[in-house]
């Protein structure tokens, strides 16, 4: 007699049916797995790293732009009009502020300060939510998982306007609730290339991408060089020098160091290329890749940093005590004639999942005050918006920059000599981040 | 005869009826059945899923394919192929990891050994004491204990200024600027108690009358330890390799902390990366697949071993 607790013995017979059975049920169950999977979008690309089919000239999503992804893609001298979708308009105008709402904001980290959103819930009697991000991708990937239902997001790169749009994650702008663009931003961002009419966004920071370093350690006179760019390449400090960790910009700044200023339209010989020449810096002086250049270069740990200017300008506050802020120095190539550099902005989306959007463009409306957009510069961000009064004299003048770092200072004009790092088409991305991918592993 | 065999069976029923309603013990199982397999089953199908997935067109997010018919193997076959090539993604950072692993366990059992024989014959009345002292470090987060070591070990930090301070040094030291032996030192640093606590454990149940018996046969102290006492601590040993050296593999955190270059990335950190990159986390998935077969081995011998010693006594 078996004991009852026995386990029963399995026949291989059994064991066939039960394998048959199971082969049976799980296509079965992948089928209800598959009904279960979210997002915002049903084609799957099995190819590996994700397709481009035709677009530019008209599109279901846009008009004008290039070509190389399912929606258009934006360039200066073929700028991109959005199609409002039906199943997503805009708002009505004049309609009341949500009552006892809460506002669920979507950021990077240190990028609005509080003292801004705390004036705001004062004002209007509502509460706002932050959920903080230290990734475009993974940003964008909140939004889709459409769980938190976020209202708006400030930060957003310009390479993820278009696939935000054509996804149907953001919200139409309706511009009567945002007086502030008209009233107080440059010219160029009232209706910007890559969203012509401002149909869905609006500008948020600027940056220029330079060189940040220690001029106790690197005593070389880098604003004075004919490209600035060398010193990564001659003169860059062993053990600390350090590039920033994302493929666009570590890769352009190879481009531009060879003087190629066309930088989304790479071949793959110029993109090797580019590889190489960051791999020789790599080389030479174990540079690290980050992107925490505010605090780096202050503390000691690096001398020498490829820089946003927006992380540069504030970064005297995380020297150490009794360290000097002349000790910083930061330099934009694209100041010295015939040599290029990146400019860029990113932007204020209101979220189609969001439950108060009146409240969003009311809070949208209230940074880019330029009383507010002050604030939230000097005391939080370091990274400018674009208004009218924000010039290197009324920076430097009232202390918020140090002179010797006026050149974070991001222009109207350096938008005219400035060159975008813009969203590439889909096989181009698969190859510069796979670029990235061998750099950072050192292949 | 008939009426024997009923009655037997009669007996046997009754027999089963007074162990327990058909079911119940199983019942017990169901908690961790259904744990496993919300927490386990379900998401290691997700990383197949994905593995052998696609990406969607528009935000080029991983779109996992959930009928097993439907899979594609090119980035399984990428992913084994970069990690067997010289030339290839994740086989330098791979070789790192089996070499940092090694060093940094070996360096756990040689300065955990010591450490766990102390507490656990040596400390006296004081083991209770000791066992928090030596402890209480480790309550605090991973995290915030690597983010002290970068304190201790940046240009400015109390290591450099002893060093150069007492003239040892004429500058600061980059220990930051991606060194292996900083790395090694900072997984010790976080996985020593993993090795402590086993070995603690087993050296702890080694009965004083086997040492003394080995004492009386005439064995030195250092025989009677090579003889006795280490071998008894086999399991210990074993259990602290497992539990020490197989989550290293897995740790990504320590080397973007402290040793953040490509010459020591570790497989953890391809991983990572990988699953940044909205269009790359199926490689990271396939890599997760990857390092979970590797590691099932070394998990089998360990639970083999220790069955056989339990079957002899000695676990």
């Amino acid at each position: 007699m078996s004991h009852p607790n026995e386990r029963p013995h399995l026949s291989r017979r059994d064991f066939l049916r039960r394998a048959a059975v199971a082969g049976v049920a799980l296509p079965g169950m992948s089928a209800i797995l598959a009904a279960c999977g979210g997002g915002a979008q049903s084609t799957v690309n099995t190819g590996g790293t994700g397709g481009a089919s035709g677009s530019g000239g008209v599109n279901p999503y846009g008009t004008g732009g290039i070509a190389g992804a399912d929606y258009p893609l934006a360039r200066i001298e073929a700028p991109v009009t959005w199609t409002i979708q039906s199943d997503n308009p805009v708002i009505d105008s004049g309609l009341p502020a949500e009552t006892g709402a809460t506002v669920r904001v979507l950021t990077w980290p240190y990028y609005l300060a509080p003292s801004v959103i705390k004036a705001f819930e004062r004002e209007n009697n509502c509460k706002v939510e932050i959920t903080e991000g230290a990734d475009m991708d993974k940003l964008l990937a909140k939004i889709n998982s459409g769980q938190s239902e976020f209202d708006i997001m400030f930060g957003m790169n310009v390479w993820a306007v278009g696939r935000s749009i054509a996804a149907g994650l953001i919200r139409p702008v309706n511009m009567d609730y945002i007086p502030n663009l008209a009233a107080n931003y440059w010219d160029q961002f009232q209706s910007p290339f890559y969203d012509v009419e401002s149909r869905f966004t609006l500008p948020y920071s600027l940056w220029n991408t330079g060189i940040f370093w220690r001029n106790d350690h690197v005593k070389a006179d880098i604003a004075g060089m004919a490209n600035p760019y060398d010193i990564f390449w001659n003169g860059a400090p062993k053990d600390k020098t350090h590039l920033l960790n994302n493929a666009q910009d570590l890769l352009s700044l190879a481009m531009f160091w060879r003087g190629n200023s066309d930088i989304n339209n790479a071949d793959a010989a110029t993109l090797a290329q580019a590889k190489d020449d960051i791999a020789q810096v790599v080389q030479a002086t174990n540079a690290q890749f980050d992107h925490i250049d505010y605090t780096d270069v202050p503390k000691g740990q690096a001398y020498l940093h490829q820089s946003w200017s927006g992380n540069v300008s504030d970064a005297f506050v995380f020297l150490p005590k009794g360290d000097q802020a002349l000790n910083l120095s930061y330099y934009w190539p694209g100041h010295t004639a015939g040599v290029p550099g990146n400019v860029d902005n990113d932007c204020i989306m209101l979220l189609s999942g969001g439950k108060a959007p009146v409240l969003s463009h009311m809070l949208a409306n209230y940074v880019m005050d330029a009383k507010n957009a002050y604030t939230n510069y000097t005391t939080w961000t370091g990274f400018q918006m674009p208004l009218k009064t924000f010039t290197p004299d009324l920076l430097v003048g009232n202390a918020v920059v140090p002179e010797h770092l006026s050149s974070t200072v991001v222009t109207e004009d350096d938008f005219k000599t400035g060159f975008r790092e813009l969203e590439l088409p889909t096989d181009q991305d698969a190859a510069w981040q796979s670029a990235y991918a061998q750099l950072e592993a050192g292949v | 005869m008939p009426g024997g065999r009923r009655a037997q069976r009669r007996a046997d029923l009754a027999d089963r009826r007074a162990w327990s309603p058909r079911g119940f013990w199983q019942a017990f199982a169901a908690p961790a059945t259904i744990y496993l397999l919300v927490f386990f089953v379900f998401p290691f199908y997700v990383v197949l899923a994905i593995t052998f997935g696609g990406v969607t067109a528009i935000l080029r997010e991983p779109m996992p394919l959930w009928n097993p018919l439907q899979w594609r193997p090119p980035v399984m076959a990428f992913t084994l192929s970069n990690l067997t090539h010289t030339d290839g993604l994740y086989y330098a950072a791979f070789i790192h990891t089996i070499v940092f692993v090694a060093i940094a366990t070996g360096l756990c059992l040689l300065i955990g050994y010591p450490v766990a024989y102390f507490l656990a014959r040596r400390a006296g009345r004081f083991r209770g004491l000791f066992l928090i002292l030596f402890f209480a470090p480790f309550w605090i987060s991973y995290m915030l204990r690597m983010l002290a070591w970068i304190s201790l070990l940046e240009d400015d930090g109390y290591i450099n200024k002893i060093l150069t301070g007492s003239g040892i040094l004429s500058k600061p030291f980059p220990w930051l600027s991606g060194r292996s032996f900083t790395l090694v030192m900072g997984l010790v640093y976080g996985y020593v108690p993993y090795m402590i606590l086993p070995l603690f454990a087993t050296l702890d149940r080694i009965h004083a009358s086997q040492l003394e018996a080995g004492r009386d046969l005439g064995g030195s102290p250092a025989r009677t330890f090579f003889r006795v006492t280490l071998p008894q601590s086999r399991q210990g040993i074993l259990a602290g390799f497992v539990i020490c050296g197989l989550p290293m593999f897995g740790d990504y955190f320590t080397q973007q902390l402290l040793a953040n270059t490509s010459g020591t990335r570790m497989i953890a950190n391809s991983v990572f990366d990988s699953l940044a990159q909205p269009i790359f986390v199926a490689r990271g998935a396939a890599l997760i697949l990857v390092l979970l077969v590797l590691l099932i081995p070394p998990i089998l011998y360990y639970l083999r071993s220790t069955n056989r010693a339990a079957a002899q006594g000695l676990a």
